[in-house]
């Protein structure tokens, strides 16, 4: 797994770098004055970012997140606040995971380990949102392309429903691409 | 000074600002420094922050009481965007003032267009569009423009003077984020092509015959919204007498920003290491540099034009840029809903009359407008 640590104090994300690569990660630190996080971004796809929460940077990777499908979830450097409530609920709000300062080794491993649990189930979700918006979207489609193939061969919804399968199975497509070929077909 | 608000304090007065260390912070450095805060009874520490995210999270999970913040920001906040999963209500009842970004473009670009710069979106729209067909004719890659954060006035600067110069800008141009403070090594180095920011940025890379100035926000968008004083919706609800001071006191910081001889005490508290971190001499400049045609248009507007007003079509503006820049998820509050608990005029009215008698004697005698 790749984790990008970024960092404006280079003595913390050395330490931090340590105790990753011995727990077997891979890890990238960006250095301070760098600031060509996108190309970072694509060339070494972290699975896992980790940046310190006063950096500016932090907007980059906003903007990473938005635009990007491939997200890599931040994780941050609350450094200075180590009350335990607040980054309980920081992370029960599904934001990131906060790192106090002076963090011990032995706490890193859990600590992204939870991070990423936490990420899996919200992508996960957001996956399925997904999913079933684009069902949705297609049985509209199929739905339009029936109603034209209804009009245009003056015939009734299973004789077009049946045809629209047949030409599917024919070429060996999904029954959404037929569909968008016949809205295309009749120019809608 | 007198105790303008009689702020009933039946709750705690004690108040953590947060702020980004940039020129139009100043009605809340203001505010404190010269006092506005302690007359209205209230003990305010501000503290600085690194980025916008941090600041709106800060906010949102009460870390904080209030913030200068991104006005969009806010309205987002009411939309449940995706990347901002935490339940971060925020709302606004006064803005920080009006204008102050400008657009700047590396001088690659500008060798490019067959127009001279500083221009008008009339003059600079139909240049550039040239410059990027002629691009997508080579099959170069598309035109990158710097931007604050992607929920910013900055971005839809940009996008609207695009859009009405014909270029798509989901399409034909690529816009990024990139810190302010980075922008002109971005621009040096090719990474953006240019960008849009607020000052001393633009005067940064043109002083380092980096960049030239292009085009003013204010030609996009006379008076644009750019900050706004954020605070949690819980706050504006659970404690609105101290929420209300809150607003008279940089109303008033605000009034004296506008004001003739405020520049230099300005420049001097802004500088400080807590603060700017700066020299005072470059924020004077910032502050007072004349567009090169000779116009103060660029400047901000901290009092004057109603600029402390919260108006909800300016969040109703921002909601439609939000939703041509494909940054708003389908399932959300109508646009009515999420606009008025995003931005409270009733609130800014309610201090504004308050205050009247307060900023009517402070009135400055010899106005610049």
């Amino acid at each position: 797994m790749n984790i990008l640590v970024i960092d404006q104090q280079l003595e913390r994300a050395q330490i931090l770098e340590t105790a990753l690569t011995a727990l077997g990660y891979a890890v990238v630190i960006r250095s301070p004055n760098e600031h060509r996080i996108y190309q970072l971004v694509e060339s070494f796809q972290p699975d896992v970012v980790i940046v310190d929460a006063q950096s500016p940077d932090r907007d980059m990777l906003e903007d990473v997140a938005l635009t990007s499908d491939r997200t890599p979830r931040p994780i941050i450097f609350f450094a200075e606040d180590d009350d335990d409530t607040v980054i309980r609920d920081a992370i029960a709000a599904g934001v990131s995971a906060y790192i106090v300062d002076g963090l011990q080794a032995s706490r890193v491993n859990t600590i992204i380990k939870v991070a990423i649990s936490r990420f899996e189930a919200f992508q996960a979700l957001r996956g399925e949102l997904r999913k079933t918006r684009d069902e949705l979207a297609e049985r509209k489609i199929i739905d339009r392309a029936k109603g034209l193939l209804m009009k245009h061969r003056q015939c009734d919804e299973a004789a077009a429903f049946g045809a629209m399968r047949k030409m599917a199975m024919n070429k060996k497509v999904r029954l959404i691409e037929i569909a968008q070929d016949i809205l295309v077909l009749f120019d809608e | 000074m007198s105790n303008p608000s009689n702020t009933p304090d039946t709750d705690c007065t004690e108040l953590d600002l947060g702020f980004l260390p940039l020129l139009d912070a100043a009605p809340l450095i203001v505010a404190q420094e010269a006092e506005f805060f302690s007359d209205a009874g209230l003990q305010v520490r501000l503290h600085r922050e690194g980025n916008w995210a941090s600041l709106r999270d800060k906010l949102s999970l009460k870390l904080i009481d209030g913030a200068h913040l991104l006005a969009p920001l806010v309205v987002a906040s009411q939309s449940s965007l995706a990347s901002t999963a935490v339940r971060n209500r925020l709302t606004t009842a006064l803005s920080l003032g009006l204008n102050g970004n400008a657009i700047t473009l590396s001088n690659a670009l500008t060798e490019a267009l067959e127009c001279t710069l500083p221009a008008t979106p009339a003059q600079l729209g139909p240049a550039l569009k040239a410059v990027i067909e002629n691009r997508q004719s080579q099959g170069l890659p598309r035109l990158v423009f710097g931007t604050v954060f992607p929920m910013s006035m900055h971005t839809y600067l940009l996008r609207t003077f695009f859009e009405q110069g014909g270029i798509d800008p989901n399409r034909d141009i690529e816009i990024r984020v990139v810190p302010p403070q980075q922008m002109v090594a971005a621009l040096t180095q090719g990474d953006v092509d240019g960008f849009c920011v607020g000052e001393p940025w633009n005067t940064d890379a043109v002083r380092a015959c980096q960049g030239n100035l292009a085009l003013l926000g204010y030609d996009i968008w006379p008076d644009a919204p750019e900050k706004v004083l954020a605070v949690h919706a819980d706050f504006a609800e659970q404690r609105p007498d101290t929420h209300q001071a809150l607003i008279g006191a940089i109303m008033r910081a605000c009034q004296w920003l506008d004001g003739p001889n405020s520049l230099a005490s300005v420049a001097h508290w802004l500088s400080r290491p807590n603060y700017l971190n700066c020299d005072s001499d470059l924020l004077l400049e910032a502050m007072q540099a004349p567009w090169p045609d000779g116009q103060p248009r660029w400047h901000k507007v901290f009092y004057r034009n109603r600029a402390t007003y919260p108006d909800p079509d300016h969040a109703r503006w921002m909601l439609t840029q939000m939703q041509s820049a494909r940054q708003l998820p389908e399932n959300r509050v109508s646009d009515a809903e999420l606009i008025s608990r995003a931005y409270q005029p009733q609130i800014w009215k309610k201090v504004f009359k308050k205050m009247t008698p307060v900023l009517s004697a402070e009135t400055p005698t010899d106005s610049e407008t």
